[in-house]
């Protein structure tokens, strides 16, 4: 008898609706050996059943869940600081490079600053193909690689995954889209599906999407909308939560150290964290924190999807939010001479295609905060 | 969604994966620990800093039954290293310490887990019906339940009767999982 097959048994028998034939099965087990024996003793003791239904296990298991994400959050926050320091160490080094390299061709006469300006983003992407292959797209890079039946087009900005499965299976490998900080891109499934990639995201696409069913997996930001197909559920799978879907119009955004969004434009999808499942109506939310817990309102969606009509909009949004999302669209390093800044709130609604200093001289105006260039970095200060 | 396939395999490196293991197998671990250390606040520490770990190695299970062997031997593993140290702290270092058959250590997960099962879906009843029941299950009459707990016995009937009914169907669904999973 397996294991499994016993437990059912086992708790049928408890339940007092375990059939003549399984008592018979029960016998036959507790002859087997002793162990089997002191088992069926301790299971039908009232001791044992008393413990089962007077256990506060649910109070318990949400309390030790809250120690462990703390636990957690403290050692990724060490990592982070790791990161932190990496990001303005990096830059000083390379800064540091440009000034060697300046003081070096001075005596040839060419005084011209290496360009080090912040430019807003533009259509870039990484392709990693599942042999770990890398190919970098630009504005209009034309692909047409055949690569393990595998064939990628790409014509102006759109890239087309297409699967040519030549009676192949699953080979369980994955093509990974990765969108630096400052790039962006639009990504064609398969099925029809079309996918809205934003800065500093990862779309990882199986071989065999679509076989069964249409999974992907997202790190950061993307608008979907998804081909309808009821026999086959489309899933966004995220660190936090699982969405799914049969066929429409909704943003995903799942960076990490943040909040998980998914905000529901058209048709209805399911949000999965753990044991907890909601669903999204047209126009609502759904919230999924670090610890995992999920909420659901309604909100206005235009704010949410903006970005991939090509605007940033704010709605009394603090100044760092402000910032960091300003950061992953146009690459820069951010220095807070004054971290009271960081609590001020702005509402903006503006081309991202714009030059970064638009935006900065119109929240200059709007507050009392200033923003200096140096290089890659703005520095932030009180007014 | 919700219902768990056999052969799928098993990512820790997703938060909602872990977390969704996590609270499916806590309540069997906790029980099975404690027959190791009868202790429960120990049992929770040693738990919590297993599953930190765990989180931080994010690794993945070809299945569901590999990723169970892993936990309960883990657990266990914990448990006797815990016990070990305790022991040489106090300098009881002669004291006999059993070895366990396989059989035996088999057996305590079946137990552990049966035991989570029933206590799960106890959980979901209110508080009246589970201390109803519990009274019963200490032994207590209608009426003496009907005294200590100071309602009617009619109204004992009643949370008896729905509870059974409840606890019938939702024991069968989990039931029916398990031989799905089997």
């Amino acid at each position: 008898m397996k294991t499994d097959e016993l437990k059912a048994i086992l708790v049928r028998y408890l339940w007092g609706c375990a059939t003549e034939e399984e008592m018979l099965l029960l016998k036959r087990w507790q002859a087997e050996s002793e162990e089997n024996r002191k088992l069926w003793q301790k299971l039908t003791s009232t001791l044992f059943l008393q413990r089962a239904v007077g256990d506060h296990n649910q109070e318990q298991k949400k309390k030790v869940w809250k120690h462990i994400v703390a636990v957690r959050q403290k050692r990724v926050g060490r990592l982070h600081w790791l990161k932190v320091a990496a990001a303005v160490l990096l830059p000083l080094l390379g800064g540091m490079a440009v000034w060697l390299l300046q003081n070096r061709t001075e005596g040839a006469g060419t005084t011209e600053m290496v360009a080090q300006q912040i430019q807003a983003g533009s259509s870039k992407a990484i392709i990693e193909l599942p042999d770990g292959k890398q190919l970098l797209l630009g504005n209009d890079t034309v692909l047409n690689i055949k690569n393990r039946g595998v064939l990628l087009v790409n014509r102006r900005d759109t890239l087309n995954i297409v699967n040519s499965r030549s009676g192949q299976t699953s080979t369980g490998g994955f093509h990974i889209i990765r969108i630096p900080w400052g790039g962006e891109y639009i990504a064609r499934l398969e099925d029809g599906s079309v996918v809205h990639l934003n800065a500093g995201s990862e779309l990882k696409v199986p071989l065999d999407f679509g076989v069964n069913n249409r999974d992907v997996w997202l790190k950061g930001e993307a608008f979907f909308d998804v081909a309808r197909d009821r026999s086959k559920v489309f899933t966004v799978h995220t660190e936090k939560a699982c969405v799914s879907v049969l066929g429409t119009e909704f943003d995903v955004r799942a960076y990490q150290d943040e909040e998980m969004l998914t905000t529901l434009v058209k048709g209805s999808v399911e949000v999965v964290s753990g044991r907890v499942a909601g669903r999204l109506h047209p126009g609502e939310q759904a919230r999924v924190t670090a610890e995992g817990n999920l909420s659901t309102a309604q909100v206005d969606v235009y704010p949410f999807i903006a970005w991939k009509t090509g605007r940033m909009v704010f709605e009394n949004a603090r100044l760092e939010q402000i910032m960091t999302e300003l950061q992953r669209w146009y690459d820069f390093e951010i220095f807070y001479a004054n971290p009271g800044v960081k609590d001020m709130r702005f509402t903006i609604d503006i081309l991202k295609y714009d030059d970064i200093s638009k935006i900065l001289n119109l929240m200059a105006k709007m507050q009392k905060v200033t923003f200096t260039q140096q290089g890659r970095t703005v520095v932030l200060n009180r007014r | 969604m919700g219902g768990k396939e056999k052969d799928r395999r098993i990512d820790l490196s997703e938060t909602a994966r872990f977390k969704a293991e996590y609270e499916q197998y806590f309540s069997a671990l906790k029980y099975f620990a404690l027959h190791y250390i009868g202790d429960e606040e120990i049992v929770c520490d040693l738990l919590q800093d297993f599953f930190v770990k765990l989180w931080e190695k994010g690794e993945s299970f070809d299945n569901e039954l590999a990723f169970k062997t892993y936990l309960y031997r883990s657990v266990r593993n914990n448990c006797l290293c815990y016990l070990r140290d305790k022991r040489r702290r106090e300098a009881h270092m002669a004291e006999y310490e059993p070895e366990e058959t396989e059989e035996a250590f088999v057996n305590r997960i079946i137990e552990a887990e049966i035991y989570a099962l029933i206590n799960e879906v106890f959980e979901e009843l209110p508080m009246a019906t589970r201390r109803v029941y519990q009274k019963s299950l200490e032994g207590k009459t209608h009426r003496e339940i009907a005294e200590e707990l100071n309602i009617a016995i009619n109204t004992i009937k009643k949370h008896k009767n729905n509870a059974n009914h409840y606890l019938r169907i939702r024991l069968e669904k989990l039931l029916s999982l398990i031989v799905y999973l089997g």
